[in-house]
């Protein structure tokens, strides 16, 4: 194939890619973010109940596919992805070890097609959808509980923040140590992440005291309030 | 703005954070400075009752702290030192949607004040933007445009320019310049305060300067500036 077909064919392919992945997440985006849930849920169990392996390798790879799709970020980041490589090739690896190739295939499988619906949902849901469903499901059960349903869902939300503080959090320590010279290890870490984490807590509590997220508000009342305004 | 401090002490077990204060802030803006551990940011932290006084009360425009705090808290809008310890979402829409839904039950209103107040600190493009990716300067601006959103009648800052570079730290400063509102502006910058009202020193616990930016800056850099350990 010549230098000019192949790049036009090259640029039709991209042209569909992204009209794809347009296409992809829009439709994704624009699903009740209670019907994704629910959806996962289903997957989830349906994905527990199948064993037949050629079946389990085709879901994940296109839950896999799908994923990739709908992300914005272009390239994997190897830096990122290492540790949950790490962690599924331990398990397939104990799996293996315990019950046999086979079912340490299976395991793997399951685990990588569950990861990946998981991460499509979050990547196409807000944060506040989904709040707004954990509120939703909660509320039902606050008066048996005592529980205040905006609450739990600003700690729902609040899990997702902290997620990439805390990777960076640990960053941060771990470079302190390098440059006193310390050997990083799980232990010399964790006092100062421990520190660290209580101090973000008490800061962020401070935060949403002061902006009263999550509880409900009077009515602005007028205030004795001389005119101190430019 | 009236807040009245009266006669407030605030002790912990190991020693006193605060000594004696009783002041009226009236003026459009007000600095405050001091040295670490001096007690200025647990001064304003009074303010909107994140810290509670061990005796004495404070007064923010007739209502008893201790006694109103939900509604002095809707009064007065807080920023805090560290934008990462304030913005509680991972999308900036996502951050002042949820603050402004007790406030503005429709969806219409709150999105067109979320456009509005970062179009004011000249940040809307990053409306749709992951806090994480953020800059520093950027977030403490959308921790500022969180705060402003709630449209409070008294803004305090607490050393909101420390993480700042001088881009954004100029940047912040212009823009709480044209604020209508009263500030209160904690900072250890002296440069910060030379356009304000009044400006407040503390030093181990007590206001130890209380006037005009020039005469307070002054009384500053010569009693505060020496180095720790040697006497004044």
């Amino acid at each position: 194939m010549n230098t000019y077909k192949l790049s036009l064919l090259n640029r039709l392919r991209h042209i569909c890619r992204l009209g794809l992945r347009r296409t992809l997440r829009q439709v994704l985006q624009s699903m009740p973010a209670g019907f994704k849930l629910l959806g996962l849920i289903f997957f989830s169990t349906a994905f527990i109940l199948l064993h037949n392996i050629v079946w389990l390798s085709s879901v994940a790879l296109v839950m896999v596919w799908v994923w990739l799709i709908v992300r914005t970020e272009r390239m994997v980041s190897w830096q990122k992805m290492w540790p949950l490589a790490l962690s599924f090739g331990v398990i397939f690896l104990y799996m293996a070890w315990v019950s046999g190739l086979q079912e340490g295939f299976v395991a793997l499988f399951r685990l990588i097609a569950l990861w990946a619906a998981a991460q499509t949902v979050m990547l196409t849901t807000s944060t506040t959808a989904m709040m707004q469903v954990v509120e939703t499901v909660v509320t039902p059960f606050s008066k048996l509980c005592r529980a205040n349903p905006a609450r739990i869902a600003l700690l729902f939300g609040l899990t997702i923040r902290l997620m990439p503080l805390m990777v960076q959090q640990w960053h941060e320590v771990r470079e302190a140590q390098q440059a006193r010279g310390v050997k990083v290890k799980a232990h010399n870490m964790l006092v100062p992440m421990l520190v660290r984490t209580l101090n973000r807590a008490q800061a962020l509590t401070d935060a949403i005291d002061a902006r009263q997220l999550g509880e409900t508000v009077q009515p602005k009342i007028q205030t004795h309030s001389p005119s101190a305004h430019r | 703005m009236i807040i009245n401090f009266n006669q407030i002490f605030l002790e912990n077990p190991t020693r006193q954070i605060l000594r004696d204060v009783s002041l009226s802030l009236t003026e459009s803006r007000i600095g405050v400075i001091g040295a670490n551990g001096s007690g200025k940011s647990t001064l304003v932290r009074l303010i909107n009752g994140l810290v509670s006084p061990t005796a004495g009360s404070v007064v923010v425009n007739g209502l008893d702290v201790s006694q109103n705090l939900k509604l002095v808290r809707q009064l007065v809008g807080f920023v805090f030192q560290n934008p990462d310890n304030q913005i509680v979402f991972p999308v900036v829409s996502e951050d002042l949607d949820f603050g402004l839904k007790p406030r503005l039950p429709n969806a219409n209103d709150r999105h067109f004040r979320i456009k509005e107040t970062l179009a004011r600190l000249g940040i809307e493009k990053l409306y749709e933007r992951a806090v994480h990716e953020l800059s520093g300067g950027e977030k403490q601006l959308v921790a500022l445009a969180a705060v402003l959103s709630l449209e409070p009648e008294i803004l305090i800052l607490d050393e909101p320019t420390t993480q700042l570079d001088l881009r954004y730290r100029n940047r912040l400063m212009h823009i709480v310049s044209r604020l209508k509102q009263p500030v209160i502006f904690v900072t250890h910058d002296l440069d910060l305060l030379q356009d304000f009202d009044r400006v407040l020193v503390v030093d181990q616990g007590q206001i130890v300067h209380d006037g005009s930016p020039r005469q307070a800056l002054d009384w500053y850099v010569v009693h505060m500036s020496q180095p720790m350990g040697q006497g004044a």
